[in-house]
């Protein structure tokens, strides 16, 4: 009967896993907003974003979504003047890490909100398919 | 008297059930990608569910189907399953990674299927108990 009620199950709960994905990124990347590099002039922590793609589950044919690859975010380090500290260049400048806590809030707060609407889907399906069986009590 | 499967009345509903049930999964997976860069959502195709309601309001003129030419031949008469389908249909807004999914008219179009879906089972319902009340005696 609802196969395409438990594809839209399927559907939805991919939808959280990726957005749960998304969160734990963004949580590592605050964890690490000022986590510098132990050689003097070395790189620091690398703003890591993940890469949504559609996906499609062969067993229930549900399109899906899927966390593809986890990327590097490429742009520029901001650089702090700081000569004592240990990561510093001969310049006395350090690298800090190219996260934005604003933009990991804004896309923390996205992948909330996404989360919340796999979550209805999953309730009203769920209650679609209980008023179906309903008939079977009932008639 | 003929059985319930055969009435037009619990033909029609089933058909529609079956596209509500395909509308909810559409919503699914466009709720799921609703973040994936480049996906266009999609929602059942109104135009080509119209000609297949069409085809059930028909008289069975030109149907394909067995010859019964003996008493004991059957007539297989299973109903063909006519599925729906589904085509793109973007909504208001398209995101600059091209991706076309609004979160809000989807949870929109869910709220639909679902008060939709309970009108249909409650009219399947209805039809049930005209049955049984046409069936029961009279005392």
């Amino acid at each position: 009967m609802s196969a395409d009620l438990y594809s839209a199950l399927s559907a939805a709960s991919t939808g959280l896993r990726a957005q749960t994905v998304r969160i734990r990124l963004a949580a590592e990347n605050v964890a690490n907003a000022n986590t510098t590099s132990e050689l003097p002039g070395g790189d620091p922590y690398t703003r890591r974003v993940p890469v949504f793609r559609e996906y499609v589950d062969r067993e229930t044919g549900a399109n899906g979504v899927q966390v593809s690859r986890t990327v590097d975010d490429l742009s520029d380090f901001p650089v702090k003047y700081d000569p004592t500290h240990p990561a510093a260049d001969e310049n006395g400048y350090v690298k800090m890490p190219n996260v934005k806590s604003l933009i990991e809030m804004a896309d923390i707060r996205e992948a909330q909100r996404t989360y919340e609407a796999n979550l209805n889907i999953i309730e009203s399906s769920r209650a679609m398919i209980n008023r179906a069986l309903d008939l079977l009590r009932r008639g | 008297m003929k059985l319930p499967g055969d009435l037009s009345v619990f033909q029609l509903l089933n058909t529609r059930l079956n596209m509500l049930e395909t509308r909810q999964r559409t919503v699914a997976e466009n709720v799921a990608n609703a973040n994936t860069p480049g996906y266009v959502p999609s929602d059942v195709d109104m135009a080509s569910f119209e000609k297949v309601l069409g085809r059930h309001s028909e008289p069975k003129a030109g149907k394909v189907g067995l010859a019964v030419t003996t008493t004991g031949h059957m007539s297989g008469s299973l109903p063909v399953q006519q599925d729906v389908s589904t085509r793109t249909s973007p909504d208001s807004e398209v995101t600059m990674d091209g991706n076309a999914v609004v979160v809000e008219e989807q949870m929109l179009r869910l709220n639909q299927v679902r008060t939709d879906f309970d009108t249909a089972l409650s009219m399947y319902q209805k039809g049930l108990a005209l049955i049984r009340l046409a069936a029961r005696s009279p005392n």
